[in-house]
């Protein structure tokens, strides 16, 4: 384990953590807006995020990955998840939120196993990828280093939609009404709202938010039957560090983790996941509800 | 809650579960139903791989082969191409069958015809384990051959050795069953391992004056070989050499910049990097957005040409990319007849859709050609007379990666095929324009990487005496 590393090393890996946060948050801020308002864990939320990845790949590899393209690529794979996702909300989830957890755990697992076959299916097993747009070609100098420009197009979304977000919760009808489905479901029902349109509309605006995460991933890697998994256990962590159902908290943790994972290469390279399993103990030690979360 | 209400509640209970049982189902039967090709055409059969043509009357003559037949098991991941169309099984059976065909309808091998037996793992080591678990317990197959993933193959020698059957390691290229613990003697290693991968990196790194070389390898079996391959030789070739930076990602990182940074950030003058197939393209395109690759090479990984097809512009490419090659097909087609005879019916036979082999299909051609030569020699099958063969530092057989007869190690039974290194470049006149450039090749073979001195430091095997495998190094050096 060494330390020794210049102040443009460090400056550069926190950049370079920003930039990973910044991806996690768009995954983790859907889930966790599913958990506080519908009261359920989408285990199927990272699928929801691999079907983003493959369907952008899709996309352009039909009409190609061009400046213009890219932006009308990405909305419409985000949208073609939220579509998938209103018909899971409906569909599917709908019978569970009264369930027991247990019920609710095996139903999005199955979801995961469901899409995973279904995508397999279709895509086969290899990895996909796709070019990154132009403008998001080449990096920047920070300090001595370099970072990709499509990390800090990342942050900019990610900004984007943390913004968006805090405006669609504080300052619209809707957002009130999450937030009181949040912190009391059962008045919200009594009150006269109609709860099931809420929850839908909460499920496909999270289900949008992982698509376009999904999308954004591509720029970065290949697309593979894996994505989904791995991004869902770290959106957990995120979630559970930022406090189950507050949207500034997994604004903060993904942020967090997105860093603790950075700094973690640099210092304990053999270990750097580790790194980001001991700040969720540590936060859980010290905080059990989250960094934002609200006390039982 | 009156009767009709507790009615109601048990069939929605009912109805609930029969939904999830109907869901359940359906992910099973979704995950199962293989994948298609790109263009459509189904994927090759994971079933038996007979081989077909005319056979010559003639007695089989092997002992210890039922029904005349010499039966052989493998799994891989067939259908899944977890590792890419090119690179994976798929195209071992390509190759197989060509070489099933050859032989079979030449009239087997004395006599005795082949049939080789592939199930589906979908490159899970559990599933992995579990077929090798079964074939042996059928008591039908007379040898195997190793599986796609490595981290099956690390603890499969131990189970066949244990039912006294031989096991080639011809698919994953892991050398963990024939150094440090020679844990069960009937295993032979036929192909490229990821040591040799290793160790003709760092003849490369060596000859390139690297000083402070930084490793990049994946948190996975396949990778730590090939950086312990690395270093342990790298030390040798430059004493006064250090590795300066050393990365763990996962096998199927995407975010390489983190990595990137920390290894450029100790200043090497050359990386190295384990990754294989199409999971080096977000590496390879990471680096070059970083612009570091005007200044520091990098020798990739295992570029096959699932890899090669990613890269669809000389842009593509980063600067001073090189990557390690297990069996260069224009490089073999050269260099030996066999290299030469299968380059050549690959290509009548298979051209239009897959111009190009993979070196991955040339593992398992030298591993159907070693097997085909121990029986030969020895007339049977039995697992202990084919290591008597080897120990004695005498055998060899017709391989892809020589043209001079291909030895094998008595202490390690691994033979001495060749690895090479070479650089990345982009070239329109190929049939794949991404390419190894045949002029930058540097090539490393076991008996050089590997002296005498050394080989019984890395495995122990008190039963080949000095003289076999002294013999073996006079043999394979010539």
């Amino acid at each position: 384990m060494t330390f020794a590393y210049t102040l443009s090393q460090y400056v550069v890996q926190i950049v370079a953590g920003l930039g990973t946060g910044a991806v996690l948050f768009l995954i983790a801020s859907g889930l966790t807006l599913v958990f506080g308002a519908l009261r359920i864990i989408n285990f199927a939320h990272g699928s929801l995020y691999m079907i983003g990845a493959y369907v952008t790949v899709s996309l352009a590899e039909e009409f190609g990955f061009g400046n213009a393209i890219f932006w009308i690529v990405i909305v419409a794979a985000a949208l073609v998840v939220a579509a998938g996702g209103l018909i899971m909300e409906v569909f599917f989830f709908r019978p569970i939120y009264r369930r027991t957890l247990l019920t609710q755990l095996l139903v999005t697992f199955s979801f995961v196993l469901i899409i995973n076959g279904v995508l397999r299916n279709f895509y086969g097993a290899p990895t996909r990828s796709t070019d990154v747009p132009p403008f998001l070609e080449g990096s920047v100098r920070v300090l001595d280093g370099r970072v990709p420009k499509y990390q800090f197009f990342f942050m900019a979304v990610a900004v984007v939609v943390a913004i968006v977000l805090w405006a669609l919760l504080y300052r619209t009808g809707l957002g009130r009404m999450v937030r009181a489905a949040v912190s009391d479901p059962t008045l919200l029902g009594l009150s006269g709202v109609n709860v099931r349109f809420l929850y839908t509309g909460v499920f496909v605006i999270a289900a949008f938010f992982a698509g376009l995460a999904g999308a954004l991933t591509t720029l970065q890697g290949t697309v593979s039957l894996d994505l989904g998994v791995d991004a869902i256990i770290l959106a957990f962590v995120v979630v559970v560090i930022g406090g189950l159902g507050s949207l500034s908290g997994a604004f903060i943790a993904a942020l967090l983790v997105g860093v603790a994972q950075a700094l973690g290469i640099l210092w304990v390279p053999q270990a750097s996941i580790a790194i980001v399993f001991a700040v969720l103990v540590v936060v859980l030690a010290v905080r059990p509800q989250g960094l934002r979360g609200r006390t039982a | 809650m009156d009767d009709r209400a507790s009615w109601h509640s048990s069939w929605k209970r009912l109805a609930l579960f029969l939904g999830l049982a109907a869901m359940l189902m359906i992910a099973v039967v979704a995950a199962g139903c293989g994948g298609d090709d790109d263009d459509g055409e189904a994927a090759p059969p994971p079933a038996e791989t007979g081989g077909g043509g005319e056979t010559q009357a003639g007695e089989c003559s092997v002992e210890g082969v039922d029904d005349d037949t010499i039966n052989v098991f493998a799994s891989a991941d067939v259908e899944s191409a977890t590792i890419g169309e090119n690179l994976s099984p798929g195209a071992f059976i390509r190759m197989t069958n060509l070489w099933l065909d050859q032989t079979n309808s030449a009239g087997g091998i004395l006599g005795c015809q082949v049939e080789f037996v592939v199930e589906e793992d979908n490159f899970d080591i559990p599933t992995c384990t579990r077929l090798y678990r079964d074939a042996l317990a059928s008591q039908k197959y007379d040898f195997f051959i190793g599986p796609t993933n490595s981290g099956c193959m690390a603890g499969l020698s131990e189970l066949t050795g244990a039912a006294n059957k031989w096991l080639f390691s011809g698919i994953a290229a892991d050398h963990q069953p024939f150094m440090e613990n020679f844990v069960t003697p009937y295993v032979s290693h036929s192909s490229v391992s990821t040591f040799l991968e290793g160790r003709t990196a760092a003849k490369f790194a060596a000859e390139q004056g690297w000083k402070r070389p930084a490793l990049m390898v994946p948190n996975y079996a396949y990778g730590q070989d090939v950086g312990k391959g690395f270093k342990g030789y790298y030390s040798q070739l430059v004493p006064d050499g250090q590795v300066v930076n050393e990365q763990f990602p996962e096998f199927d990182e995407d975010n390489f910049t983190p990595f990137i940074n920390a290894m450029v950030g100790a200043n090497p003058d050359g990386i190295l990097t384990a990754f294989f197939s199409s999971f080096i393209l977000p590496f390879a395109s990471q680096w070059g957005d970083s612009g570091n690759d005007a200044d520091i090479p990098v020798i990739s990984g295992l570029a096959s040409v699932d890899a090669m097809l990613g890269w669809e512009s000389a842009d593509a490419i980063p600067a001073n990319f090189f990557g390690y090659d297990r069996g260069n097909y224009r490089l073999l087609a050269e260099s030996s007849d066999v290299g030469k005879e299968y380059v050549e019916l690959w290509e009548q036979e298979y051209g239009d859709e897959y111009p190009v082999p993979d070196s991955f299909t040339f593992q398992l051609l030298s591993t159907w050609q070693m097997a085909k030569a121990l029986i030969e020699e020895t007339g049977t099958v039995d697992p202990e007379a084919w290591k008597e063969t080897i120990e004695s530092g005498e055998f060899s057989f017709d391989s892809p990666y020589n043209s001079d007869p291909t030895f094998v190690n008595p202490v390690n039974h691994m033979a001495d095929t060749c690895a090479s290194v070479g650089e990345i470049v982009f070239d329109e006149a190929q049939p794949i324009p991404a390419v190894y450039d045949p002029e930058t090749f540097v090539v490393g073979c076991m008996h050089e990487v590997l002296p005498m001195e050394e080989v019984r430091q890395l495995t122990d095997n008190e039963d080949v005496s000095d003289d076999a495998l002294a013999t073996y190094y006079e043999n394979a050096g010539e």
